[in-house]
C-alpha cells in the first residue's frame, strides 16, 4: 500500500459563489457554428453568475491572462469555461486558477466544441440552445464545487519494461542509465524480437543482426537491469508510483512494485494464409525472404513481389510503413548482388517518406527493378510460377514467370495483446494497435498516467523510428522516476462515519483497498485509503447509508447538474 | 527531486534547447519535469513555432494552439 | 441532441441519478462506460451493470418504457461506434416520444428516486453478486428470479411510502385521498402512514374533518 506522502490541511471554504464564466469562440471552431454573443448573455443571467466573457482562444495566453485578472478583479471563487475537452485543456485552466489564487478544483469545464458545435455543424440553433443548456448545467456544478488538496505518494524507483526487442532494450538501457532499476520482460526465450530475423537494415543496408546483438549484450551487461526471459507479466495492481506487479519467468513467480511500465511488444508479420497461393516454398514473404538473403540461400534468377498484402484491403484498412522500403531494400540488395536476376515489385502506391527513403526509391530503378502498378479492383493472379499482372499504367495484363515469389505482409497486433490490454487496463485502437493518449501531442504516453508505449506495439515503425519512440517513453518515464513522488488527483471517498452502519459493502465492491472497515470507538466503520482511492465512485453509488461523499462528483453536484434546466424539487 | 536515483551518479547542470516549436517546447518541458535547468532559445519574439500557426491538426481536430 | 454529464465511472452512477434525470424532463438516459473486461476502475461497469439491470425492470414496472435507460459498453477509442449508437438511440428515444410531464408523472417518479435511496433496496442491490454469486456465510445461494423478486419487491414497497411521503410534501392529504392518488387500498395506505409518522417524517394536522389529514414535518 504506498504511503501518502503529503495531506494538507482542508482548504478554506471558498464562500457564497461568484461564478465567472469564459466562452472561448475557439476561432470559427465554437464561433463560427452557434450564437456566441447569445450565450454569453445567457450565461450572464444564470444564477450565482457575478461576471462572463467571450476569448477568441480562452487557451492562449491572452485568454489564460484574462482569467486571471477577472479571478482577483472580480473577486471570482469559482470558474466555468465553456470550450473544448477537458482531455487536452483541463490541467491548463486549472492552473490558471492555482496562479491567481484559486484552487483549482473551483474550476469547471463545459464541452461547447467536441461535444456541440463540432456535432451540430448544420444546426445553429440547436447548437446554440444545447450551447447555453450545457453551460447552465455547468454553472449549477460548479456553485457546488468544494477545493480540494493534492494528495501526493512516493514513487518508487523502478521501470517494467513489457517486450526485449529493439524498443524495449533502448528504452531498457536508456532508463537504467538515468541511475533507476529496470526490469526487462520478454515472452520468448532470447530477448531480439522481430529484428532476428531481419538481414540488412535501410537506409544504412548495415546488419540488422550486429545491430541487436551488440544491444542484446549490452543490456544483459548493463548495471541495474534485470532481465527476465521466457516470462510474462501476470498480474498488475495499483497507479503510477506504485505499481505491483507479478512476473511468471520459466515458471518461476516474481513480485516487485514498480514506479512505471512501458509497453514495448512489438509486432507480428501477417502469415498469407490463402493470398496468392502462398506456399512457404517459392510463395513466400517478404519475412521469409530476408531470411533467405539472410543465409545466403537466394536461388533464383526471377523474382517478383506483390505490395500491400492483406493491408489497405476491407477489413484491414492500415498501411504497415514499413514493407515498401522492406521491398526496396532487398531489391537493391538483389539487384547489387545477382544483376542478373530480374527484379517485379507489383505495387499500390509506394510510401518512400522522407528525406533518404526516396532516393533508394530513385536507386532501385536505376539498378533496373520494375516496378509495376496494380490496382485492388484487379489483384494480380498468381499460378504455380507466373503472376499475371494487369497493369494500371498500360491498362494491359503483363505475364510475369517467377522462381520466387515473395508477398510483403503487413505487421500486425502481437498475439495476447488483448490480454496485456486488459491486464494493465489500456486502451488498443480497433486494429488491436495499443492507443496513445493523443496522437500528436502525448505520443507515447498512455492515458493512464505512469504506463507509456513505443515501437511496433503503438504502429508498424521501422527501427529508427523504434528507436526515438523508445527514447522518449524512456524520458516521459524518467519524469516520476526523478521526481520521487507524484500528485495523485484529490477525487477520493469521505465517509461520514456517524451515518456509516459499518456493513462493509464498500469494501466489497472497491477494486483497490481504497475503502476498508476499521475499529473505532463506535465501532467498525468505514475509513478512505486517500492514496490508494482512485475515486471511481462505485462505493459511493452502492452505500446503503449513502454514508459516503465522493469529493468533486458529490451527489448534491451531480443532481444539481441534471436538475439545472428545470429546477424541480427533490 | 531526485528522490530515487543514486544522487552521486545524478547529472548536474542544465540543457539548452535551441528551437521553441512543438519540439523544442515538449523537449524542454520534458527535461525540466525530470529535474533539469532548461534554457529554451528562439529567434522569433515569441515561441510557438509553426504549430501556432495552425488552426486545426489531424487527425483529432484538436486546436493547434 | 444529448447532454454529457461527466463522471469518473459508470460505478458512480447511482440509479437515483436516472430516474432523477427523467423527472427532470429528459426523455432518456444514456450510460455509457468502458467495455466489461475492461473497465478503467477494474469493475466499477459490472457493479453499474448489475444496478442498472435492476432499474430497468423497476423502471418498466412503474409503466415506464425500459427503453428510456439504455446502457452500453464502448471504449475511448471506438468513436465511430459511440456516434452510431447516439444517433441509432436518439431515434429510438424520439419514436417514444417525450417524457410525460404532467404532476402525476413527476410525483411518481420522485418517489422512485427516493425508493433507489433506501437503505434496505441499496443493501440488496448492492450486494447481488454476493447473493446471487457466491453465497451468503453458509454457501446458500439466492437464483436470480428469487434475487430480483426481493430486490422489485423492495423497490414497490419503499416506491408506495414515498409516493405518500412525497405527496404529502406537496400539500396535507387524508388517506382516501391518498388512496386515489397512489392507486393503493385505503388500509395500504394507512399502514404506510403509520410507518412514516413512525419514522418521525409525517404527522397528523388538527381539523374537524371525517378524515384525518396528514402533514409532513
Amino acid at each position: 500500500m504506498p504511503d501518502e506522502v503529503t495531506q494538507k490541511e482542508a482548504a478554506p471554504d471558498p464562500g457564497a459563489p461568484r461564478i465567472g464564466v469564459f466562452v472561448c469562440h475557439c476561432g470559427a471552431n465554437i464561433a463560427g457554428f452557434v450564437d456566441i454573443e447569445a450565450i454569453e448573455n445567457h450565461a450572464r443571467a444564470l444564477p450565482n453568475v457575478a461576471f462572463t466573457q467571450r476569448n477568441l482562444y480562452t487557451c492562449s495566453e491572452t485568454g489564460l491572462r484574462e482569467i486571471k485578472t477577472a479571478i482577483a478583479a472580480q473577486k471570482l471563487n469559482r470558474v466555468v469555461v465553456a470550450s473544448c475537452s477537458p482531455r487536452t485543456h483541463e490541467p491548463l485552466f486549472r492552473s490558471a486558477c492555482r496562479e491567481a489564487g484559486l484552487n483549482p478544483f473551483l474550476f469547471e469545464f463545459v464541452n461547447i466544441r467536441d461535444q456541440c458545435s463540432w456535432v451540430h455543424m448544420q444546426q445553429r440553433e440547436g447548437a446554440t440552445r444545447k450551447a447555453k443548456e450545457l453551460i447552465q448545467m455547468g454553472v449549477a456544478r460548479a456553485a457546488l464545487l468544494e477545493p480540494q488538496e493534492d494528495i501526493t505518494v512516493g514513487v518508487a524507483g523502478k521501470a517494467l519494461i513489457i517486450g526485449g526487442g529493439i524498443s524495449g532494450i533502448t528504452a531498457t538501457m536508456s532508463i537504467a542509465r538515468r541511475g533507476f532499476q529496470v526490469i526487462l520482460v520478454e515472452r520468448e526465450k532470447e530477448l531480439g524480437g522481430i529484428l532476428k530475423n531481419v538481414h540488412k537494415l535501410y537506409p544504412t543496408m548495415g546488419s540488422a543482426g550486429d545491430l541487436i546483438g551488440k544491444n542484446i549484450r549490452a543490456v544483459q551487461k548493463m548495471p541495474r537491469v534485470q532481465v527476465l526471459t521466457s516470462a510474462r507479466l501476470v498480474e498488475v495492481s495499483g497507479f503510477v508510483g506504485n505499481y505491483k506487479v507479478t512476473i511468471d519467468s520459466e515458471g518461476k513467480r516474481i513480485e516487485d512494485t514498480v514506479g512505471v511500465i512501458v509497453v514495448a511488444t512489438g509486432a507480428r508479420l501477417l502469415t498469407p494464409e490463402g493470398l496468392f497461393q502462398y506456399n512457404g516454398r517459392n510463395i513466400v514473404t517478404q519475412g521469409e525472404l530476408e531470411l533467405l538473403l539472410k543465409q545466403g540461400r537466394l536461388d533464383a534468377d526471377s523474382i517478383v513481389m506483390i505490395q500491400c498484402v492483406g493491408a489497405r484491403v476491407p477489413g484491414r484498412e492500415y498501411c504497415s510503413r514499413v514493407c515498401c522500403m522492406t521491398a526496396i531494400k532487398n531489391a537493391i540488395l538483389i539487384r547489387e548482388a545477382q544483376p542478373e536476376t530480374a527484379v517485379f515489385v507489383l505495387y499500390r502506391d509506394i510510401q518512400t517518406y522522407g528525406t533518404l527513403y526516396e532516393e533508394d526509391y530513385r536507386r532501385a530503378r536505376e539498378l533496373g527493378v520494375s516496378f509495376i502498378r496494380y490496382n485492388l479492383s484487379k489483384p494480380p493472379v498468381v499460378s504455380s510460377d507466373k503472376v499475371i499482372v494487369h497493369d494500371e499504367l498500360l491498362g494491359e495484363d503483363v505475364p510475369i514467370p517467377f522462381d520466387l515469389l515473395a508477398l510483403a505482409t503487413p505487421l500486425i497486433p502481437q498475439a495476447g495483446f488483448d490480454e496485456l490490454s486488459k491486464a494493465l487496463k489500456v486502451p488498443v485502437d480497433e486494429n488491436g494497435f495499443f492507443l496513445e493518449a493523443h496522437a500528436k501531442l502525448r505520443p507515447v504516453d498512455f492515458a493512464t498516467d505512469g504506463i507509456f508505449l513505443c515501437g511496433c506495439a503503438r504502429w508498424p515503425s521501422d527501427i529508427g523510428e523504434s528507436v526515438s519512440q523508445a527514447l522518449a517513453a524512456a524520458a516521459r518515464a524518467s519524469i516520476p522516476l526523478s521526481q520521487g513522488h507524484v500528485k495523485v488527483e484529490p477525487i477520493v471517498s469521505q465517509v461520514d462515519q456517524n451515518r456509516c452502519i459499518g456493513c462493509g459493502l464498500c469494501e466489497t465492491v472497491c477494486s483497490y483497498v481504497g475503502i476498508h472497515l476499521t475499529d473505532t470507538p463506535k465501532g467498525k466503520k468505514a475509513e478512505t485509503i486517500r492514496a490508494s482511492c482512485k475515486g471511481c465512485g462505485t462505493c459511493g453509488a452502492s452505500c446503503p447509508q449513502k454514508a459516503i461523499r465522493m469529493s468533486h462528483f458529490t451527489d448534491g453536484q451531480i443532481e444539481a447538474q441534471i436538475c439545472a434546466l428545470v429546477g424541480t424539487d427533490k | 527531486m531526485n528522490g530515487n536515483a543514486d544522487k552521486s551518479k545524478m547529472p548536474i547542470g542544465s540543457v539548452l534547447v535551441v528551437g521553441g516549436g512543438i519540439t523544442g517546447i515538449q523537449s524542454s518541458l520534458d527535461l525540466a519535469d525530470g529535474g533539469y535547468l532548461v534554457y529554451l532559445l528562439d529567434e522569433l519574439p515569441s515561441i510557438g513555432g509553426i504549430m501556432a500557426q495552425l488552426d486545426k491538426t489531424f487527425p483529432t481536430n484538436d486546436c493547434a494552439m | 441532441m444529448i447532454r454529457i454529464i461527466r463522471v469518473m465511472c459508470t460505478g458512480r452512477v447511482d440509479p437515483a441519478f436516472v430516474v432523477w434525470a427523467l423527472a427532470n424532463e429528459f426523455d432518456a438516459v444514456l450510460v455509457v462506460g468502458c467495455r466489461i473486461g475492461d473497465c478503467h476502475y477494474s469493475s466499477g461497469n459490472l457493479a453499474a451493470r448489475r444496478r442498472m439491470r435492476i432499474l430497468q425492470a423497476f423502471i418498466k414496472k412503474n409503466g415506464l418504457p425500459p427503453e428510456r435507460l439504455r446502457v452500453e459498453w464502448i471504449s475511448s477509442a471506438e468513436a465511430t461506434k459511440f456516434s452510431k449508437l447516439v444517433e441509432e438511440y436518439a431515434g429510438q428515444v424520439k419514436a417514444l416520444g417525450p417524457m410525460q410531464k404532467d404532476d402525476g408523472t413527476r410525483l411518481r417518479l420522485l418517489a422512485m428516486k427516493r425508493a433507489l435511496e433506501e437503505e434496505k433496496v441499496r443493501w440488496l442491490i448492492g450486494n447481488e453478486k454476493k447473493l446471487v454469486e457466491e453465497g451468503n456465510v453458509f454457501g446458500d445461494k439466492l437464483d436470480q428470479e428469487r434475487f430480483d423478486a426481493a430486490v422489485l419487491g423492495a423497490l414497490e414497497d419503499e416506491f408506495n411510502k414515498n409516493l405518500i411521503a412525497v405527496a404529502l410534501e406537496k400539500a396535507p392529504a387524508s388517506v382516501p385521498e391518498l388512496a386515489a392518488l397512489s392507486g393503493l387500498k385505503e388500509p395500504a395506505v394507512g399502514e404506510y402512514l403509520v410507518a412514516l409518522e413512525q419514522a418521525g417524517r409525517i404527522a397528523p394536522v388538527a381539523g374537524h374533518e371525517e378524515y384525518a389529514r396528514y402533514t409532513k414535518i
